[in-house]
């Protein structure tokens, strides 16, 4: 009995319809714990929604698209020590009752914008490319004037003398930041569950 | 021939003896029990752990984007073992049939894990032919298996902390946040140097093994106080308002000594010295005899006398007879008590003459720092 032969048609309508119908995806993390600094926790949303502008960087760059994923997960880990460093800023800011006005958010806007030499709208503007809304750059703005704040009132906490003027005085709380933050990482309860490559 | 029979007989003796182990003593048995082996291992695993809370594994990294605006075919919550999955479901928002948000979903992330008995939640989704299938998936916090101490370290004293028992609920927070009480308990007790820290290490899904170290350095108290400036009010006054809390002989306790720097200060205005500072205190140890010197620097300043006086407001009869409740002020040394005492005169004197308790007397004081006065104005005014 010869055994049965399938035409090459049939095994190419076969494929056909593998291909077309749509394969049932293994399920996926879409949201969870990244890390965890003193019980709060940071969300893979909330990394992936500060990232926006790193990873629209990487898409629209010239890297190869079979490289991007690893990209992204590297700019993910980075980014997740700089929130982790916010979490950790942040809780300083509200044990010393550090709090920013609109004003003062608007104002260093504006101090930004002049010496970029644009105004407050363009500076907006040229964020939106970047994919950043305007209440993004806003809470960044926010940020880092709160840190420089919290920087300012704990140098003031550990040292007898008062941050220098000028340039120096950046250059100091630059150092600043850097010893007291190391600091905070160790006494705080940092517990990371996202790996330094980020797989 | 009587020799090998001897010889044999010998043989099976030592045979035979050997065999019941008399022959060859049994070498000595270990100096530590044999059962406490595991123990002593898990032991050294726990306190070799690296700091910080036992790590639960990493997230696996998707960067394809959320699947926002999908809709949702059905939501299955796993992994709740003791806690209702019915808790669970009350803290969602996403509902089959609504469209996939990824700012929502982490919203409902967020509050499952404030509900509190979880240390993990992860949301999977899975593309289906209906739409998607969302997985919410649970790891409840694990329990504590066994609490080591670490060697060398001894058992804290009831008081000295609350005390991490097997069976309460891991919580990395909690656990450092009872270290620090720990720690800073034993500083007040003297141990200066005390440090303490917990290592965490897995031993399942559900349990945790945690070790306490301790290390409570020397014991340090008090030896004596000086201070340095102290003139017009001697050092053994100044010594004399330091209470209870903060004697010779006893741990230092930086708290209660805040209160009694005031009393010294208030020992200050009562002889004149109305621009003095008491500074904060600083600890020198001496090693010898593992005691303190507390030194608490005093900057005294020049002795005020009263200058000017007189008795302003809405007063009620006349001015000479508030004038005669001053006594002699003028050219004194200024004292705060005495002050007190002429304000309390000139307040029932003006409410006899009032016949009413509407007023007070209000003092204010200018200082004239070249001639080392100061005037002071008594200012009867309505409440």
């Amino acid at each position: 009995m010869r055994p049965p032969v399938h035409s090459l048609g049939s095994v190419c309508v076969a494929i056909a319809l593998a291909i077309a119908t749509p394969a049932l995806a293994e399920p996926v993390v879409v949201d969870g714990v990244v890390a965890v600094v003193d019980g709060k926790p940071i969300t893979l949303t909330a990394l992936r929604k500060r990232a926006a502008p790193y990873i629209l960087q990487i898409e629209r760059s010239t890297m190869a698209k079979w490289s991007q994923p690893d990209a992204i997960r590297t700019a993910l880990s980075e980014l997740l020590d700089r929130l982790i460093d916010e979490v950790l800023v942040e809780d300083a800011a509200r044990r010393a009752g550090i709090k920013l006005s609109d004003k003062e958010i608007d104002d260093a806007i504006d101090r930004v914008a002049k010496e970029q030499k644009t105004t407050r709208e363009g500076l907006m503007a040229e964020a939106l490319v970047y994919g950043m809304t305007a209440r993004e750059v806003r809470a960044e703005y926010s940020r880092q004037l709160l840190e420089w704040r919290v920087l300012y009132w704990t140098w003031g906490q550990s040292h007898d003398r008062p941050v220098p003027e000028g340039q120096a005085g950046t250059d100091t709380l630059v150092a600043w930041k850097k010893q007291w933050l190391e600091a905070r990482r160790k006494a705080a309860c940092v517990e990371r569950r996202l790996s330094a490559s980020g797989r | 021939m009587r020799g090998t029979k001897v010889v044999r007989l010998g043989s099976l003796i030592a045979v035979a003896l050997i065999s019941v182990g008399c022959l060859h003593p049994q070498a000595p048995a270990p100096s530590h029990a044999r059962a406490s082996d595991p123990e002593d291992a898990e032991r050294a695993r726990t306190c070799q752990a690296p700091p910080g809370p036992a790590p639960r594994g990493n997230l696996p990294l998707n960067t394809a984007a959320p699947p926002d605006g999908e809709t949702i075919a059905s939501i299955s919550i796993e992994g709740a073992r003791t806690v209702p999955k019915a808790l669970v479901g009350s803290a969602l928002t996403m509902t089959p049939g609504s469209r996939f948000d990824s700012e929502r979903a982490d919203a409902d992330v967020v509050r499952i894990l404030g509900l509190g008995p979880f240390e993990d939640v992860r949301l999977l989704a899975e593309r289906k032919p209906e739409g998607l299938a969302l997985h919410v998936q649970l790891a409840e916090r694990p329990l504590i298996r066994k609490v080591f101490l670490a060697k060398g370290t001894s058992q804290p004293e009831q008081g000295e902390w609350t005390p991490v028992l097997p069976g309460d609920l891991y919580d990395p927070l909690a656990l450092e946040r009872v270290v620090r009480v720990l720690e800073r308990n034993l500083v007040a007790e003297g141990h200066l140097d005390a440090k303490a820290g917990v290592r965490s290490l897995r031993v399942g899904d559900a349990q945790v093994d945690v070790c306490l170290r301790i290390d409570r350095g020397e014991q340090w108290k008090i030896e004596r106080f000086v201070f340095p400036g102290a003139s017009v009010v001697r050092a053994e006054e100044l010594s004399a308002r330091i209470g209870t809390a903060n004697q010779p002989g006893k741990p230092y306790r930086a708290e209660p000594l805040k209160i009694d720097l005031l009393r010294m200060s208030a020992l200050h205005y009562e002889r004149g010295l109305l621009q003095s500072k008491v500074g904060a205190p600083s600890l020198r140890r001496l090693p010898a005899s593992h005691g303190l010197e507390i030194s608490i620097p005093v900057e005294e300043g020049k002795v005020f006398r009263i200058g000017k006086v007189r008795v302003t407001g809405e007063l009620a009869g006349p001015r000479a007879s508030y004038e005669r409740e001053l006594g002699n002020l003028a050219g004194k040394v200024f004292v705060r008590s005495q002050i007190q005492q002429v304000i309390e005169r000139l307040r029932m004197h003006h409410r006899k003459l009032a016949r009413s308790s509407e007023s007070d007397v209000v003092p204010s004081t200018a200082l004239h720092e070249d001639r080392s006065t100061v005037d002071i104005d008594f200012r009867v005014e309505k409440r």
